[in-house]
């Protein structure tokens, strides 16, 4: 059976080298160097960051089910990600992205299963790439017998599965691990995988910024968790909902956001959700920049009372899909997007600035 | 994109300005011609049998798909007659493939290949000719073979970005900037050398490309091919477009929307992307066919 995974030519892979600052190291828990099936588990630790304490080691099984874990560990780093990915390494870009190690199980008669740890500089860029698509079954990395809201952070599932990839957020881990052909044994794998991956993991909260977001809306707008993305950079926002091709709201490694849809019981599917945008800045400074970008390019039409470097504390704009309301609290600026009405709109806005207030104070 | 241009935004797209916008954000080519009406065709092949258990292919049914669609595009009445009618055995035949991420299947090449040496290109002018400029170059003639995925950066990620490295600057192409793509197709080591363009869609992704998600692929087991590139694009896009409908049950567009493909028609002048100018030739499995 011909195996069709993404690890095919001009990948560009180091082998990971102890001793070495900022590369992965990859060892056995007797420090001998992988490469024989002696020890049944295998250790990787990531380069630790400022940020955070020395993340938990993963020790991936020697074997799970018929899959054997090849010695080499790829390490890659943001030099080399597009050599491995092509245009897919700016996703991981967009985050505060570290470095990514790639394994792969092996099984004679089988497709591979490829595993990718992404390790990066917060849980929160690690929940932001599990948010980009919360699909797929939840489930449970937890050993049996552990309460099933464990394996749950609020309202979202850490780990996520379906059609034969596992994706899963573990503190400062994001990981994906993928059997490019589903079978039962296959599944059982992936997950056992991904058990080993999340053990002795820290289980941080979500962002402060997406448990922020309003629950409610009046008058009756329900806040959709599946469809609540965190994110920095004006390439996922446009992944998930396109404002325009070029970074009109000035976002950035150091900026934070959470964008959100929200629906009404009586709305169809057929009609577009508001979409809530909350993104907070390193500055005010630069808050008040960036509002002053959005306004002069996405709403021109307020552009000649706007001087550049401001847009105004607040406004609500009839445009062509519905209105449009901003307002600018310190660093956090917040845009309500396709709102049916003006009241909509500030209803959005008055919630988001009672936010804006009380994570200013949290924050000083 | 600096702002003394006009910034394309949500809302060109809501207002149904989208090419005059283009126009505006890619100076260089405003001034093309006024577009005047196109007529193209797009040969759409499909069997169910291409995939068998595990997604393996059935080279014997994929070797026939091959031949149905070739001769289609060509109006030819055999396969060798087909090649033959779109190179001599004196070219040097670039077959380009994508790589990896969703690759075009191994065994389309491979079919594809054995045919043009059946029809008398000598095995040693075929070349894989992914790769840098000089792979361009190098040859007279092109088969663009991309495998047909969405890509979360540009929209669409199969014929225009096909020829990404032709460009020898890859990133110079991404984020805002894949609204260029169809200049590659105009490069001077590019132009008119591309005599079909045929695109896998055995099995094609439609969400969350390049990096491959089995929660959005599926076994459409088709061949779509043509000689004008934008029009083989947009029949790509229609196709991705309404496998994300009928996935979510309600309008999923693209995100980003692949700006590519208009620009790819309306700036650069590489064909067609407007489907009332696209005649579809199907032939064979028609269930779900999504265009």
């Amino acid at each position: 059976m011909r195996v069709r995974s993404n690890l095919g030519k001009g990948l560009c892979f180091l082998l990971a080298t102890p001793g070495i600052g900022g590369v992965a190291v990859s060892m056995n828990g007797s420090g001998i160097r992988p490469g024989t099936h002696e020890n049944s588990m295998h250790q990787s630790r990531p380069a630790t960051d400022s940020r955070n304490s020395p993340a938990a080691p993963v020790r991936l099984p020697a074997a799970v089910g018929n899959w054997k874990l090849k010695d080499q560990t790829r390490t890659i780093t943001s030099k080399t990600i597009f050599d491995y990915m092509d245009g897919a390494g700016e996703l991981y870009i967009g985050y505060r992205f570290r470095q990514l190690e790639v394994r792969e199980y092996t099984s004679r008669g089988t497709d591979d299963i490829l595993v990718e740890m992404y390790w990066m500089a917060s849980s929160d860029d690690a929940f932001g790439l599990l948010s980009g698509d919360w699909g797929g079954e939840a489930v449970s990395l937890k050993p049996a017998g552990t309460a099933a809201g464990a394996a749950r952070a609020g309202a979202w599932p850490r780990a996520l599965y379906g059609a034969g990839l596992l994706r899963l957020w573990a503190d400062n881990l994001y990981a994906r691990v993928l059997a490019q052909s589903e079978t039962d044994a296959s599944r059982k794998a992936v997950l056992e995988i991904g058990r080993a991956i999340a053990a002795g993991r820290r289980e941080p909260p979500p962002p402060r910024l997406a448990l922020a977001m309003p629950g409610k809306a009046e008058p009756s707008f329900s806040l959709q968790h599946d469809r609540l993305c965190f994110f920095r950079s004006y390439l996922v926002l446009n992944s998930v909902y396109f404002l325009s091709p070029s970074n009109i709201l000035d976002l950035g490694l150091e900026a934070e956001a959470t964008i959100a849809s929200y629906r009404t019981p009586a709305q169809g599917k057929q009609k577009s959700a508001v979409r809530l945008l909350v993104i907070r800045y390193p500055s005010a400074g630069s808050a008040g920049k960036a509002l002053g970008h959005f306004v002069r390019t996405y709403l021109p039409e307020r552009k000649a009372a706007v001087p550049a470097g401001s847009g105004g504390n607040r406004e609500i704009l009839k445009i062509e899909d519905g209105w449009v309301g901003y307002t600018l609290s310190g660093t956090l600026l917040t845009i309500a997007f396709e709102c049916p009405t003006r009241e909509i709109a500030g209803n959005f806005l008055n919630q988001a600035t009672k936010i804006a207030g009380d994570m200013e104070e949290s924050h000083e | 994109m600096s702002d003394e241009l006009k910034v394309l935004t949500r809302r060109d797209f809501v207002r149904g300005t989208v090419a005059g916008a283009l126009a505006a954000s890619l100076p260089a080519y405003a001034l093309q011609p006024k577009r005047g009406p196109r007529s193209s065709m797009v040969v759409l092949v499909r069997n169910q049998k291409a995939l068998g258990a595990g997604n393996s292919v059935d080279v014997a049914v994929l070797r026939q798909m091959v031949t149905d669609t070739v001769t289609r595009v060509t109006k030819a009445s055999s396969g060798q007659e087909a090649w033959r009618s779109l190179f001599k055995p004196t070219d040097i035949v670039g077959l380009v493939a994508t790589p990896h991420l969703n690759p075009t299947h191994g065994e389309l090449v491979e079919a594809i290949r054995a045919a043009l040496v059946d029809a008398g290109i000598p095995a040693g002018n075929l070349r894989n000719a992914q790769g840098g400029p000089d792979q361009a170059k190098a040859c007279t003639g092109l088969i663009a073979l991309p495998a047909l995925k969405a890509h979360w950066l540009t929209g669409l990620g199969t014929v225009l970005k096909n020829y990404i490295t032709y460009s020898g600057s890859p990133s110079s192409y991404h984020a805002q900037d894949n609204a260029k793509l169809g200049e590659i197709w105009n490069m001077p080591h590019v132009k008119g050398k591309t005599r079909l363009v045929l695109v896998d869609a055995l099995r094609p992704l439609c969400d969350k490309g390049p990096q491959p998600d089995p929660r959005y692929m599926w076994n459409y087991c088709g061949l779509i091919a043509g000689t004008d590139p934008v029009a083989v694009e947009t029949i790509c896009l229609k196709i991705i477009e309404e496998k994300r409908r009928a996935l979510r049950g309600e309008p999923w567009p693209l995100s980003p929307p692949p700006l590519c493909v208009a620009a790819a028609d309306l700036t650069y002048n590489l064909g067609t992307s407007k489907l009332s100018e696209i005649k579809i030739e199907r032939f064979g499995w028609e269930q779900d066919s999504l265009v």
